[in-house]
């Protein structure tokens, strides 16, 4: 079963956000990247999958020049991915969704596959769009969301879990070729070794450009169907208060409030 | 006249509580720009659920009707919305951000050409052009969008933001309409509905929670926060990285996928605060967080904050309980 993976590289999420003068984005300049939580689960579904079943395992990405995208690549070939491509372009920095499944979809369509796979949500924008809008514009069936993924004996569908809410879900089949969106929890992602981290680095990234797959960065940003206005701290739904002092003194105002409501004596 | 569709959501016959959000958000649009408001609803066999929907003050319920909308289905609902969508032309289409939601959404948007926004927490429209507010980085930033080229939009909408809208007393028409879905050419099949098992622990019934998250760090550092719930005598919860790592058992999780709780006090340590670990627990009476980030969203649906390392305050606190306790 050959398996295309869709990763994105995301701001470390403990990073630091801090909104830039202008209002109108976050300042990135001191942001360190790593590979997105879901798209790591996606890899490691792929990945045994190939060792079951055989086949290929290929990442795709897209990114801004400064989205350490080699990084993120490297450890996809050390935790088995067996080819990489990216597509770099400053115009990611800008895209939504839509625009960037487009530019995903013309790298896959040149690909072999059975199988497309992405993360249920990218950790920093957080659209939970751009994998079912993927598999729309490459014309397969979709599921979003899966926990459990099984592969029929003659390969031409899968059985899937699909997590809904409050601990229900609901089992779909889906003809093969298909996308899933991949939640996290349905497998435990694998630490590479360092053998295969040092191999890793010595292996070739297929780098493509706009051009290469016939847009270029005016078109694409003449794509995108948003506009962003401003850019604000959320507003706080309750006024919290902060406790300050030691870990005692803490300790002893957490105790009062415990009182308080009746629950420590 | 122009109109906002609201697609209903509903599972095993009941509605979900976003479909009367979704419903209250339309009427406010609709008071200030003179909308007609649409509910829809799909299914089979609804005609009760639409009877029930149309006591809400839309203008207008239309039931789409197919047997393969019996259960769920993205297929189905991408056919039969989207030729329905394509003869009404509304200004504006509102479903939930639920799993049902961001699975066709996308999907729809794309086959009807609709720019498509999702988990928006807030809408205005003026002179038919729409304003949507949504977040980034997991809540620590609201982003204001506009559409600048659009005419139609889609948006999908955060459950529990806005309040559900009420019954009215006047009843509107009911329309239905069967939907034309070219059953064979389906390439998924709906197989089962799972419903949660009844497990050992309901940490849903307990007063107070201790709930943990990645923050701990560990599967070695967690007797640190089951020493202190032990000693409150709280109900141990985590967040969904500490179920994913299996850590803890899945019954243990609140949030959108796991419970929704509602304890007098919910002691969070070690949580950011997404929107999916806070849709399950900000009915809770009392929230403290302990958080080392002073930015962590937890705190804005916190009553009390600590930013501190965990490892700092956790032992002294079950040591001071201890002590009262003479324990
Ligand atoms: C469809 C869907 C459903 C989901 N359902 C759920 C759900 O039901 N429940 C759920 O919880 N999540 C759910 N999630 C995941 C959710 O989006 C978040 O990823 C998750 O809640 C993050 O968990 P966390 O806060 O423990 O981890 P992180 O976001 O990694 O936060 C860890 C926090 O710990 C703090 N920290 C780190 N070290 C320390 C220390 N030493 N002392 C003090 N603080 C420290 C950090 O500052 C940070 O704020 C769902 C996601 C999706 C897409
Ligand atoms: N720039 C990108 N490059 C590769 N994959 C992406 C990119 N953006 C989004 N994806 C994929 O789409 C999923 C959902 O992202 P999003 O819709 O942004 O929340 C991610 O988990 C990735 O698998």
């Amino acid at each position: 079963m050959d398996v295309v993976v869709c990763v994105k590289s995301v701001p470390l999420s403990e990073q630091e956000i801090v909104i830039n003068e202008e209002e109108t984005g976050v300042v990135k300049e001191n942001f360190k990247y790593e590979m997105n939580e879901w798209d790591s689960y996606a890899l490691e579904e792929a990945v045994q999958l190939k060792e079951k079943l055989g086949g290929k395992v290929t990442v795709v990405t897209a990114g801004a020049p400064n989205w350490n995208l080699d990084f993120v690549l490297r450890e996809c070939y050390a935790k088995g991915a067996d080819e990489a491509v990216k597509v770099v372009d400053e115009a990611f920095e800008q895209l939504d969704p839509l625009t960037t499944a487009k530019v995903l979809a013309e790298v896959i369509k040149k690909l072999n596959y059975d199988l497309v796979l992405t993360g249920v949500q990218a950790s920093d924008d957080n659209y939970t769009q751009t994998g079912v809008t993927l598999a729309k514009l490459l014309g397969l069936p979709h599921v979003s969301v899966v926990t459990k993924v099984g592969v029929s004996q003659d390969q031409k569908f899968l059985t899937v879990n699909q997590e809904l809410e409050g601990g229900y879900e609901q089992i779909i089949q889906v003809s093969l070729p298909a996308l899933l969106t991949i939640q996290t929890g349905i497998n435990q992602p694998r630490y590479a070794s360092l053998m295969k981290i040092r191999a890793a680095m010595k292996k070739e990234i297929k780098t493509l450009k706009l051009e290469d797959l016939g847009f270029t960065r005016d078109k694409l940003l003449g794509m995108v169907p948003v506009k962003v206005e401003r850019v604000f701290t959320p507003k706080v739904e309750k006024a919290v208060k902060f406790l300050k002092g030691s870990p005692e003194e803490i300790a002893q105002q957490i105790v009062e409030i415990l009182k308080d409501k009746g629950l420590i004596g | 006249m122009s109109e906002v569709i609201v697609v209903a959501e509903q599972r095993e016959g009941k509605f979900r509580d976003v479909t009367f959000e979704l419903i209250s958000k339309a009427k406010e649009l609709s008071k200030s720009s003179g909308f007609k408001i649409t509910g829809v609803i799909l299914g089979y066999g609804t005609n009760e659920l639409a009877q029930e929907l149309s006591l809400y003050g839309l203008d207008e319920v239309v039931s789409i009707e197919h047997e393969i909308l019996k259960n769920y289905s993205c297929e189905g609902y991408v056919k039969a919305l989207s030729s329905f969508l394509r003869e009404r032309e509304p200004v504006l289409t509102m479903i939930g951000h639920t799993v049902y939601g961001l699975d066709y959404a996308p999907a729809l948007a794309a086959e009807l050409n609709f720019p498509l926004v999702t988990d928006c927490i807030n809408l205005s429209m003026e002179n038919r052009k729409l304003k949507v507010t949504r977040q980034m980085y997991s809540g620590k930033i609201n982003v204001e969008f506009s559409f600048p080229r659009a005419e139609k939009y889609m948006v999908t909408v955060r459950p529990t933001v806005f309040k559900p809208a009420e019954k009215t007393g006047k009843k509107s028409r009911v329309v239905k309409v069967k939907a034309e879905i070219p059953v064979k050419e389906l390439k998924t099949k709906f197989i089962e509905l799972i419903k949660p098992s009844a497990e050992e622990v309901d940490i849903s019934q307990a007063d107070v929670i201790v709930s943990v998250g990645r923050g701990i760090g560990d599967k070695d550092n967690l007797p640190i926060v089951e020493s202190l719930a032990e000693a409150i005598g709280a109900a141990l919860g985590a967040s969904r990285p500490v179920v994913d790592n299996g850590w803890l058992p899945k019954s243990r999780q609140v949030g959108q996928s796991g419970k929704t709780v509602k304890p007098k006090v919910y002691l969070a340590v070690g949580i950011s605060g997404a929107m999916q670990h806070v849709m399950g627990m900000k009915g809770s009476e009392t929230v403290i967080a302990i958080n080392k980030d002073p930015n962590a969203p937890i705190f804005d649906v916190s009553d009390y904050g600590v930013v501190a390392n965990l490892f700092d305050i956790v032992p002294t606190l079950t040591e001071t309980i201890k002590k009262i306790r003479g324990t």
